[in-house]
């Protein structure tokens, strides 16, 4: 599994809800237009080619940031709350 | 299996010339997994594949270009869709988009690989056929270095290309795959989708060393070299769907969680690779089908942990595979060699687990108790046995030698309000140690019974625990060497870590139950347990408990079709 932060500036608000809805499906949103995408690569080449076809290419900017494993333990949010995300995200419970 | 009339598609003359297996696992087993590398060649083809482009015919600069023509052949029993036909100066030629970059021969010029020159050859073939014109070369692009290189049709190429036909049709009447490729063609396993149906390493280790007991003797020390080409893994979270009254929908390709009209929770489903719904949620249609287009599993269990069905992606369809096993489970002597590996490996791990969690509690060693030494003497006498029913009464033996010492397992905090634990007893479980214990076997029960079907077994044809109607006799058999080591083991851990107290637990009359809050404990623990990662008792590499259920169901799928001599169960170091 990878991790990823996905990020994004859109400038059309049409894409932008796309380019937010696509990031919905791989990842957990973090701030507004800030992803934590944990998935197999695989799935990544899925959001980078569905993305791709979403935005303007000379207007609109998606960054991929790769996370490493002690990266994201040692994340940190000051302020609001932000939930916490294990070793594995082996399971989530509702 | 018979040999079948339908055409072959040329994509599979290009597999069959890169490896016989992967064309066996891919269009007779019918094995289809994606991976990077797969979705990466979908997204150069997209302009090949969208629909309004499709058998239209472009001119642009004296150039006519058609995309997506599918041509048949019944002379040479092959179809396909051509990616692009283009037509210059009345001579017409196939362009076939390739994800990868050129190969480059010696001079550094740009080539073709073997496998998609033959590829392309049939696509000539088909249109030679169908246009009544000859069709001496062609292109191939590859979208990676973004290079056209062209393609003489030789005669050797063409004949190259027929022999791959008859190569297919021979493949399609065996009952096994054919061999993984020799050692020296191993790079060509790195970066396949099939890798881990396929184990290429891990076959040919077993074909070379048919008795692993006189591997382990000879180098206790040295693992085995077994190269990885398998991911150690699986990709995904587990999630547990378990909030009475609320109700699962999908947006697009994430789920939404809601209670009371309230947005509780989004989940993306790229993220998640199962999912278990425990009591009263409504999980919509919509979402169903999404996940299995997906190929995510859908399993319903009761709030006890009663797995009561599943809904999962159309079953794998290698009818070859089960017809094996019904063949193999149905002979006496391969079930009862069977039945004495997965038996072997319960008793030495419940003897580990024995030693590893009493050592250091008097200052004797492990091994030194009674019940460790009781468990040696089965071990030592299972060889000798002769029928299946004794080893039953043996595995009976075991497990009363270990739920003896169970009680001693659990650690009594100063407070003195630990759980105590007496027998093992079920149906109901009647106090909280053995709540737990069911639970967990129902969910490892849940977890091997998707290990099987995922491989393409019928769960309910066993080799040990035969005859037990309604009972998926074949999960349980593949569950009995992980029971002390997933389940017993992730007991101990919520229950001597503090995880779970007595508040977590509901006895009503006679029955013993996990509440709500007692069960999200439980899957936390169980599914980090599932994450950690072990030492293949064979193969020597290390990979996750997770991972190590497909691949021992697959281990007995190559026993049970004969590519491999001998099943070992697992065994914890």
């Amino acid at each position: 599994m990878d991790s990823y932060l996905v990020c994004y500036d859109i400038s059309d608000p049409k894409r932008l809800r796309k380019v937010a809805r696509t990031c919905e499906d791989f990842g957990y949103r973090k701030q507004l237009s800030v992803f934590l995408v944990r998935v197999s690569s695989t799935a990544i080449v899925r959001l980078r080619t569905r993305l791709y076809d979403i935005i303007n290419r000379d207007e609109d900017q998606v960054l991929f940031i790769p996370l490493t494993e002690s990266a994201l333990q040692r994340m940190e949010a000051i302020g609001r709350a932000t939930d916490a995300h294990d070793k594995h995200d082996a399971a989530i419970t509702m | 299996m018979s040999a079948t009339t339908d055409p072959i598609p040329v994509r599979a003359l290009n597999q069959v010339t890169y490896c016989p297996r992967l064309y066996y696992l891919q269009y007779v087993d019918c094995v289809m997994p994606v991976n990077e590398h797969v979705e990466g060649g979908l997204f150069d083809h997209r302009r090949v594949d969208s629909g309004d482009l499709k058998n239209k015919t472009r001119t642009d600069r004296g150039t006519a270009t058609s995309r997506g023509v599918a041509l048949s052949s019944e002379v040479l029993g092959i179809s396909g869709v051509l990616d692009v036909i283009e037509e210059k100066n009345g001579e017409q030629y196939p362009v076939e988009t390739k994800h990868g970059k050129a190969p480059h021969d010696d001079d550094g010029k740009p080539t073709v690989w073997d496998n998609d020159a033959v590829q392309l050859c049939a696509q000539a073939l088909l249109m030679e056929e169908a246009f009544g014109q000859p069709v001496p070369r062609g292109y191939q692009f590859h979208a990676g270095s973004r290079e056209r290189v062209p393609l003489e049709f030789t005669d050797a190429l063409r004949q190259k290309t027929r022999a791959a036909i008859t190569r297919c049709r021979e493949l399609q009447v065996l009952d096994a795959p054919p061999e993984p490729l020799p050692a020296e063609l191993r790079h060509r396993c790195f970066g396949c989708s099939l890798a881990s149906v396929c184990q290429p390493e891990e076959i040919l280790y077993q074909i070379g060393h048919p008795n692993p007991a006189d591997v382990d003797t000879s180098s206790a020390k040295t693992p085995p070299d077994v190269r990885l080409v398998i991911p150690k893994s699986d990709n995904g979270a587990v999630l547990y769907l378990q909030e009475p009254g609320s109700s699962v929908g999908k947006r697009s390709e994430h789920l939404v969680i809601k209670k009371d009209g309230k947005e509780m929770n989004r989940v993306p489903l790229h993220a998640v690779r199962q999912v278990v719904v425990c009591g009263n949620v409504q999980v919509s249609t919509q979402a169903l089908e999404t996940m299995a287009e997906n190929e995510i599993g859908v399993s319903y269990v009761t709030g006890h942990g009663r797995f009561i069905g599943s809904f999962v992606p159309a079953p794998a369809k290698n009818v070859s595979l089960r017809e094996a096993q019904f063949r193999k489970f149905s002979d006496p002597a391969a079930s009862l060699e069977l039945s004495k590996a997965v038996v072997r490996a319960k008793l030495a791990n419940q003897r580990t687990l024995l030693m590893r969690t009493l050592r250091g509690e008097e200052e004797a060693r492990g091994s030194h108790e009674p019940a460790a030494k009781g468990m040696y003497g089965l071990l030592a006498g299972l060889d000798r046995l002769t029928s299946v029913e004794s080893v039953l009464g043996t595995e009976g033996q075991g497990a009363a030698l270990y739920f003896g010492e169970f009680k001693r397992f659990l650690k009594q905090p100063p407070t003195g309000k630990g759980f105590d634990f007496t027998t093992r007893n079920r149906r109901p479980p009647r106090d909280p140690v053995n709540a737990v214990l069911s639970f967990a076997y129902a969910m490892l029960a849940k977890d091997c019974f998707a290990a099987v079907c995922t491989v393409g077994f019928d769960p309910y044809k066993g080799f040990f625990h035969q005859g037990r109607h309604g009972k998926p006799s074949f999960a349980l058999d593949l569950m009995e060497e992980f029971r002390p080591v997933i389940a017993d083991s992730v007991v101990l851990t919520l229950i001597n870590n503090e995880l779970l107290a007595p508040a977590d637990f509901i006895i009503w009359r006679d029955a013993c139950n996990l509440t709500d809050a007692g069960r999200k404990a439980f899957f936390a623990a169980y599914e980090q347990r599932k994450c950690t990662e072990v030492t293949h008792p064979v193969y020597g590499y290390r990979m996750s408990y997770a991972r190590m259920l497909e691949v021992q169901a697959r281990m007995l799928a190559a026993f049970v079709r004969g590519e491999i001599p001998t099943y070992t169960g697992f065994m914890v170091r």
